[in-house]
């Protein structure tokens, strides 16, 4: 198994658009990347986030084989995705959240079977593999349902199985856990975090759930009208936009503090953001402590939604 | 290559289960398309009990016509149905989703659909009917030239079909344009084609010979002439077929460039 | 109301800005217009007496070219609709504060209509000047055509809508959809003009649905029919359009209880 990692090097891409009726053609340029280079060590676990329209997808495609870039080089495993297309997706496994790769009128088992001829995997080994992924996976009593027939959750269970039942050297998630109820989530969660410790496989995570990198991924890719705006892993991303603490108090009485911001007020409970920098959370509490009596305390990280988001703003402002 | 078959039969085998869950359906629709095809063979009939016959040709030779493309065309679609419904699985998004498998898109298109059977009853019908008619003489030879003018059509109408779908690549919508040439040329080829005007048959001789599947290889089994041109009847179905298989691939290879 | 005038406006508009297909298209019905003109000619050239004469099928078939995309020949009802059947996410449709009927055909009418419109007149055109085609004799003629043409296109689409309805009951393949239109061109003239079929058949054919989507419509043009008959083309169009609405409705009504959801 190859799992030298993913080395990308100045790659763009851009789309025209045609738009316009019948008598007046209007064609539009998306620059969907933008000399865009990164590597990625084999057996990590990658979160990719970003904005609709941010490149993400593109850069996907890009990875998998099926979308030549205009420029630049792209090396996963020691193979090029596009030029080498069909030797490639034999050792890639991808699932997409919306849309399904297994036979939707058939038993699961039945795709399961197919995928085992498609990918030419050797029976016993085969066999071990399914009877594992199935077991982690707990989608032993569903084998025989037809896939139309399955809930969301366990469909999405039955995909990552899918995915995975060729050993691939490479995987790409796109919105895995999109529309699953919390038990769901963390199964798949649970399996992803399994992934990463064989370290044979190199994982790429699309989503729009924080809580997913949070809980499962290396590092992030942070990507921002086709470039990349962020490298790195979680603790960087809080470093580079802001080491911001919450700090939520419940007092008999109002309290306040010129470094601490208010974000919302309900009842007898305040909760203010501050920066550890400008003052510590020893110092501000008791500052809290002087003006009221405090009966309860929490003070967390900021939600790593709000420092994605205020990563936006600014790149959003860097731009205009 | 024998993995791609293998894996062709493999997924054909799957989607005969999902149809014949249906069965009862199926059966109802084969009937339907059966009975339609032979309201149009009857329409032909008509035509020939009014008028007698038109030069060189006669109710039972032009039935042989009839039969003749409607078992071609029907073997086509019957493993072509992929491609003639290509725009459905681009605006689907699922040729992302076959590119990402390791076997060629054509092969995962080609997954054989059993609804064509009632044209190719039909089509059976019409031809025996007419070379019983005409009292075409059945051996060994003949019979093996049948076979290999019946691939060569089925081929002809096969790559029209792919070049068609390779259509859906840059035109989105070209489902009209595909409507009208596959209906146009399938009742054309039901009729004879080689007294019409000059340029006509010019172009359905060189530039979609429907030829190979019409008069030539009817003339051939009526006379019992084979000549040269008759025993490459096939062969052209099949070249076309190659050209319409290298421009699908130039149309895969052209989409995956400039994306979408 | 707006709303469906909105939506065969959207449809009209997306029709129209395939600009390569129409040029395409109106190539291929002059090809294979050409083809069915030669055919005929050779059937006439024996001299035998007919119902029609041969200016006048000449004219027929080139409208049946012009007029391609409303004939039960291209009965690919708008695929979209379809596939949303088959994977049930026409659910999404049932959301919308609108009768899902009227909606459907408001679509319909729309992607008939507009590659017609784009069609007709060119090969009207070409036809006429270069093919033998024939212009209506006079100008009662021709009203009674467009009248008949217009009834001709919501007839069609409420046959579409119902082909499509009837998608509620198949699991896979196109069912229906795939299996009448050979009927319905074989019993509505698009073949062969009604005229000339034999007697009892052609009453027969006369009867159903099809011959008023095709033939009808044609022979006021070509002149078979006189003017007077109008009324009772126009009735049977109109009957039949609303059986087929009637039949639609009941259909729809029950395959949405009856729909599939997906489990979960």
């Amino acid at each position: 198994m190859n799992t030298t990692g993913i080395d990308v090097q100045a790659v763009s891409r851009s789309y025209r658009r045609t738009s316009g009726s019948l008598f007046q053609r209007k064609t539009t340029t998306v620059h969907a990347l933008h000399d865009v280079s990164f590597q990625i060590p084999g057996g990590a676990l990658i979160g990719c986030i970003g904005p609709n329209g941010a490149g993400k997808s593109t850069l996907v495609k890009i990875l998998c084989g099926i979308l030549k870039p205009d420029s630049g080089t792209v090396n996963v495993n020691g193979r090029e995705p596009f030029s080498q297309r069909q030797e490639h997706v034999r050792h890639i496994g991808v699932v997409f959240g919306q849309r399904t790769q297994l036979w939707w009128d058939l038993p699961v088992s039945d795709t399961f079977e197919l995928l085992r001829a498609l990918y030419q995997v050797p029976g016993h080994r085969f066999d071990a593999r399914q009877k594992l992924l199935v077991d982690r996976l707990g989608i032993g009593e569903i084998l025989n349902q037809r896939v139309r027939e399955l809930s969301l959750g366990q469909r999405m269970r039955c995909e990552l199985a899918a995915a995975l039942l060729h050993e691939p050297d490479v995987v790409f998630l796109d919105e895995p856990t999109i529309g699953l109820d919390a038990e769901a989530k963390l199964a798949v969660r649970e399996l992803l975090r399994w992934l990463q410790q064989t370290g044979d496989v190199t994982t790429i995570l699309t989503t729009h759930d924080l809580q997913d990198i949070e809980a499962v991924a290396d590092r992030v890719l942070v990507f921002g009208s086709g470039s990349i705006l962020l490298n790195g892993s979680l603790g960087d991303l809080r470093t580079a936009f802001g080491n911001t603490k919450v700090i939520r108090i419940a007092t008999d009485s109002p309290a306040s503090h010129p470094a601490a911001h208010l974000a919302k007020a309900i009842g007898n409970e305040q909760t203010f953001t501050f920066d550890p920098a400008q003052i510590s959370a020893a110092d501000l509490l008791a500052a809290f402590a002087a003006q009221a009596v405090i009966h309860d305390v929490e003070i967390t990280d900021q939600s790593i939604d709000e420092v994605v988001a205020r990563m936006y703003q600014h790149h959003r402002g860097v731009q205009s | 290559m024998k993995f791609y078959i293998r894996m062709w039969w493999l997924f054909t085998r799957a989607a005969l289960r999902t149809q014949l869950a249906d069965s009862a359906n199926a059966v109802l629709w084969a009937s339907a398309t059966l009975l339609g095809m032979l309201l149009e063979w009857a329409t032909l009939w008509a035509l020939f009990a009014r008028f007698g016959s038109i030069p060189g040709w006669d109710f039972a030779s032009s039935s042989m016509l009839f039969g003749l493309v409607r078992i071609a065309f029907g073997i086509a679609e019957m493993i072509g149905r992929g491609f003639d419904r290509f725009h459905h699985v681009i605006r689907k998004g699922d040729f992302d989703r076959m590119l990402l498998r390791p076997i060629p898109v054509a092969i995962q298109l080609s997954v054989a659909e059993f609804s064509r059977f009632g044209m190719i009853g039909a089509g059976a019908v019409a031809f025996i009917y007419g070379c019983s008619a005409a009292h075409v003489v059945f051996n060994i030879g003949t019979i093996a030239y049948l076979i290999a003018v019946i691939s060569g059509g089925a081929a002809l109408f096969y790559g029209l079909l792919m070049m068609q779908a390779t259509l859906c690549f840059w035109t989105v919508d070209g489902i009209e344009v595909a409507n009208a040439v596959v209906y146009g040329g399938q009742t054309a080829a039901q009729l004879p084609l080689d007294k019409l005007s000059r340029p006509l048959t010019f172009v359905f001789t060189y530039i979609f010979p429907l030829a190979i599947i019409n008069w030539i290889p009817a003339r051939a089994l009526l006379s019992g002439d084979f000549n040269a041109l008759a025993l490459a009847a096939p062969v052209i179905g099949w070249l076309f077929f190659a050209l319409g298989a290298l421009v699908w691939k130039i149309g895969v290879r052209a989409y995956t460039s400039t994306g979408s | 109301m707006r709303l469906l005038w909105l939506v065969f406006q959207m449809r009209m508009k997306r029709q129209l800005a395939y600009r390569t297909a129409a040029y395409a298209g109106i190539v291929t019905q002059v090809v294979f217009g050409l083809v069915l003109v030669a055919i005929f000619a050779a059937f006439y050239a024996n001299g035998i007496k007919a119902p029609m004469t041969l200016p006048q099928v000449t004219t027929y078939v080139w409208l049946g070219q012009a007029f391609f995309a409303m004939t039960p020949y291209s009965v690919f009802p708008d695929a979209e609709l379809r596939e949303q059947i088959r994977d049930g996410s026409v659910a999404t449709e049932l959301l919308r504060p609108v009768d899902l009927h009227s909606l459907w055909m408001a679509r319909t009418l729309a992607s008939k209509l507009a590659p017609t419109a784009l069609r007709c007149i060119p090969v009207i055109v070409v036809a006429t000047l270069f093919a033998g085609m024939h212009l209506p004799p006079d100008i009662p003629s021709f009203l009674a055509w467009l009248l008949t043409t217009i009834g001709a296109l919501v007839l069609i689409s409420a046959f579409i809508v119902l082909m499509i309805l009837t998608q509620f009951w198949t699991v896979a393949g196109d069912g229906l959809s795939r299996a009448v239109p050979g009927i319905a061109a074989a019993t509505s003239g698009q073949l062969v003009p009604l005229a000339l079929l034999p007697e009892n058949i052609r009453v027969v054919f006369e009867w159903l649905p099809f011959s008023g989507m095709v033939d009808k419509p044609y022979a006021f043009w070509v002149g078979t029919r006189p003017v007077s008959d109008l009324p009772f083309v126009l009735g049977h169009q109109l009957i039949w359009t609303f059986v087929l609405v009637l039949a639609g409705r009941l259909i729809l009504g029950r395959g949405l209880r009856r729909l599939t959801v997906t489990g979960g």
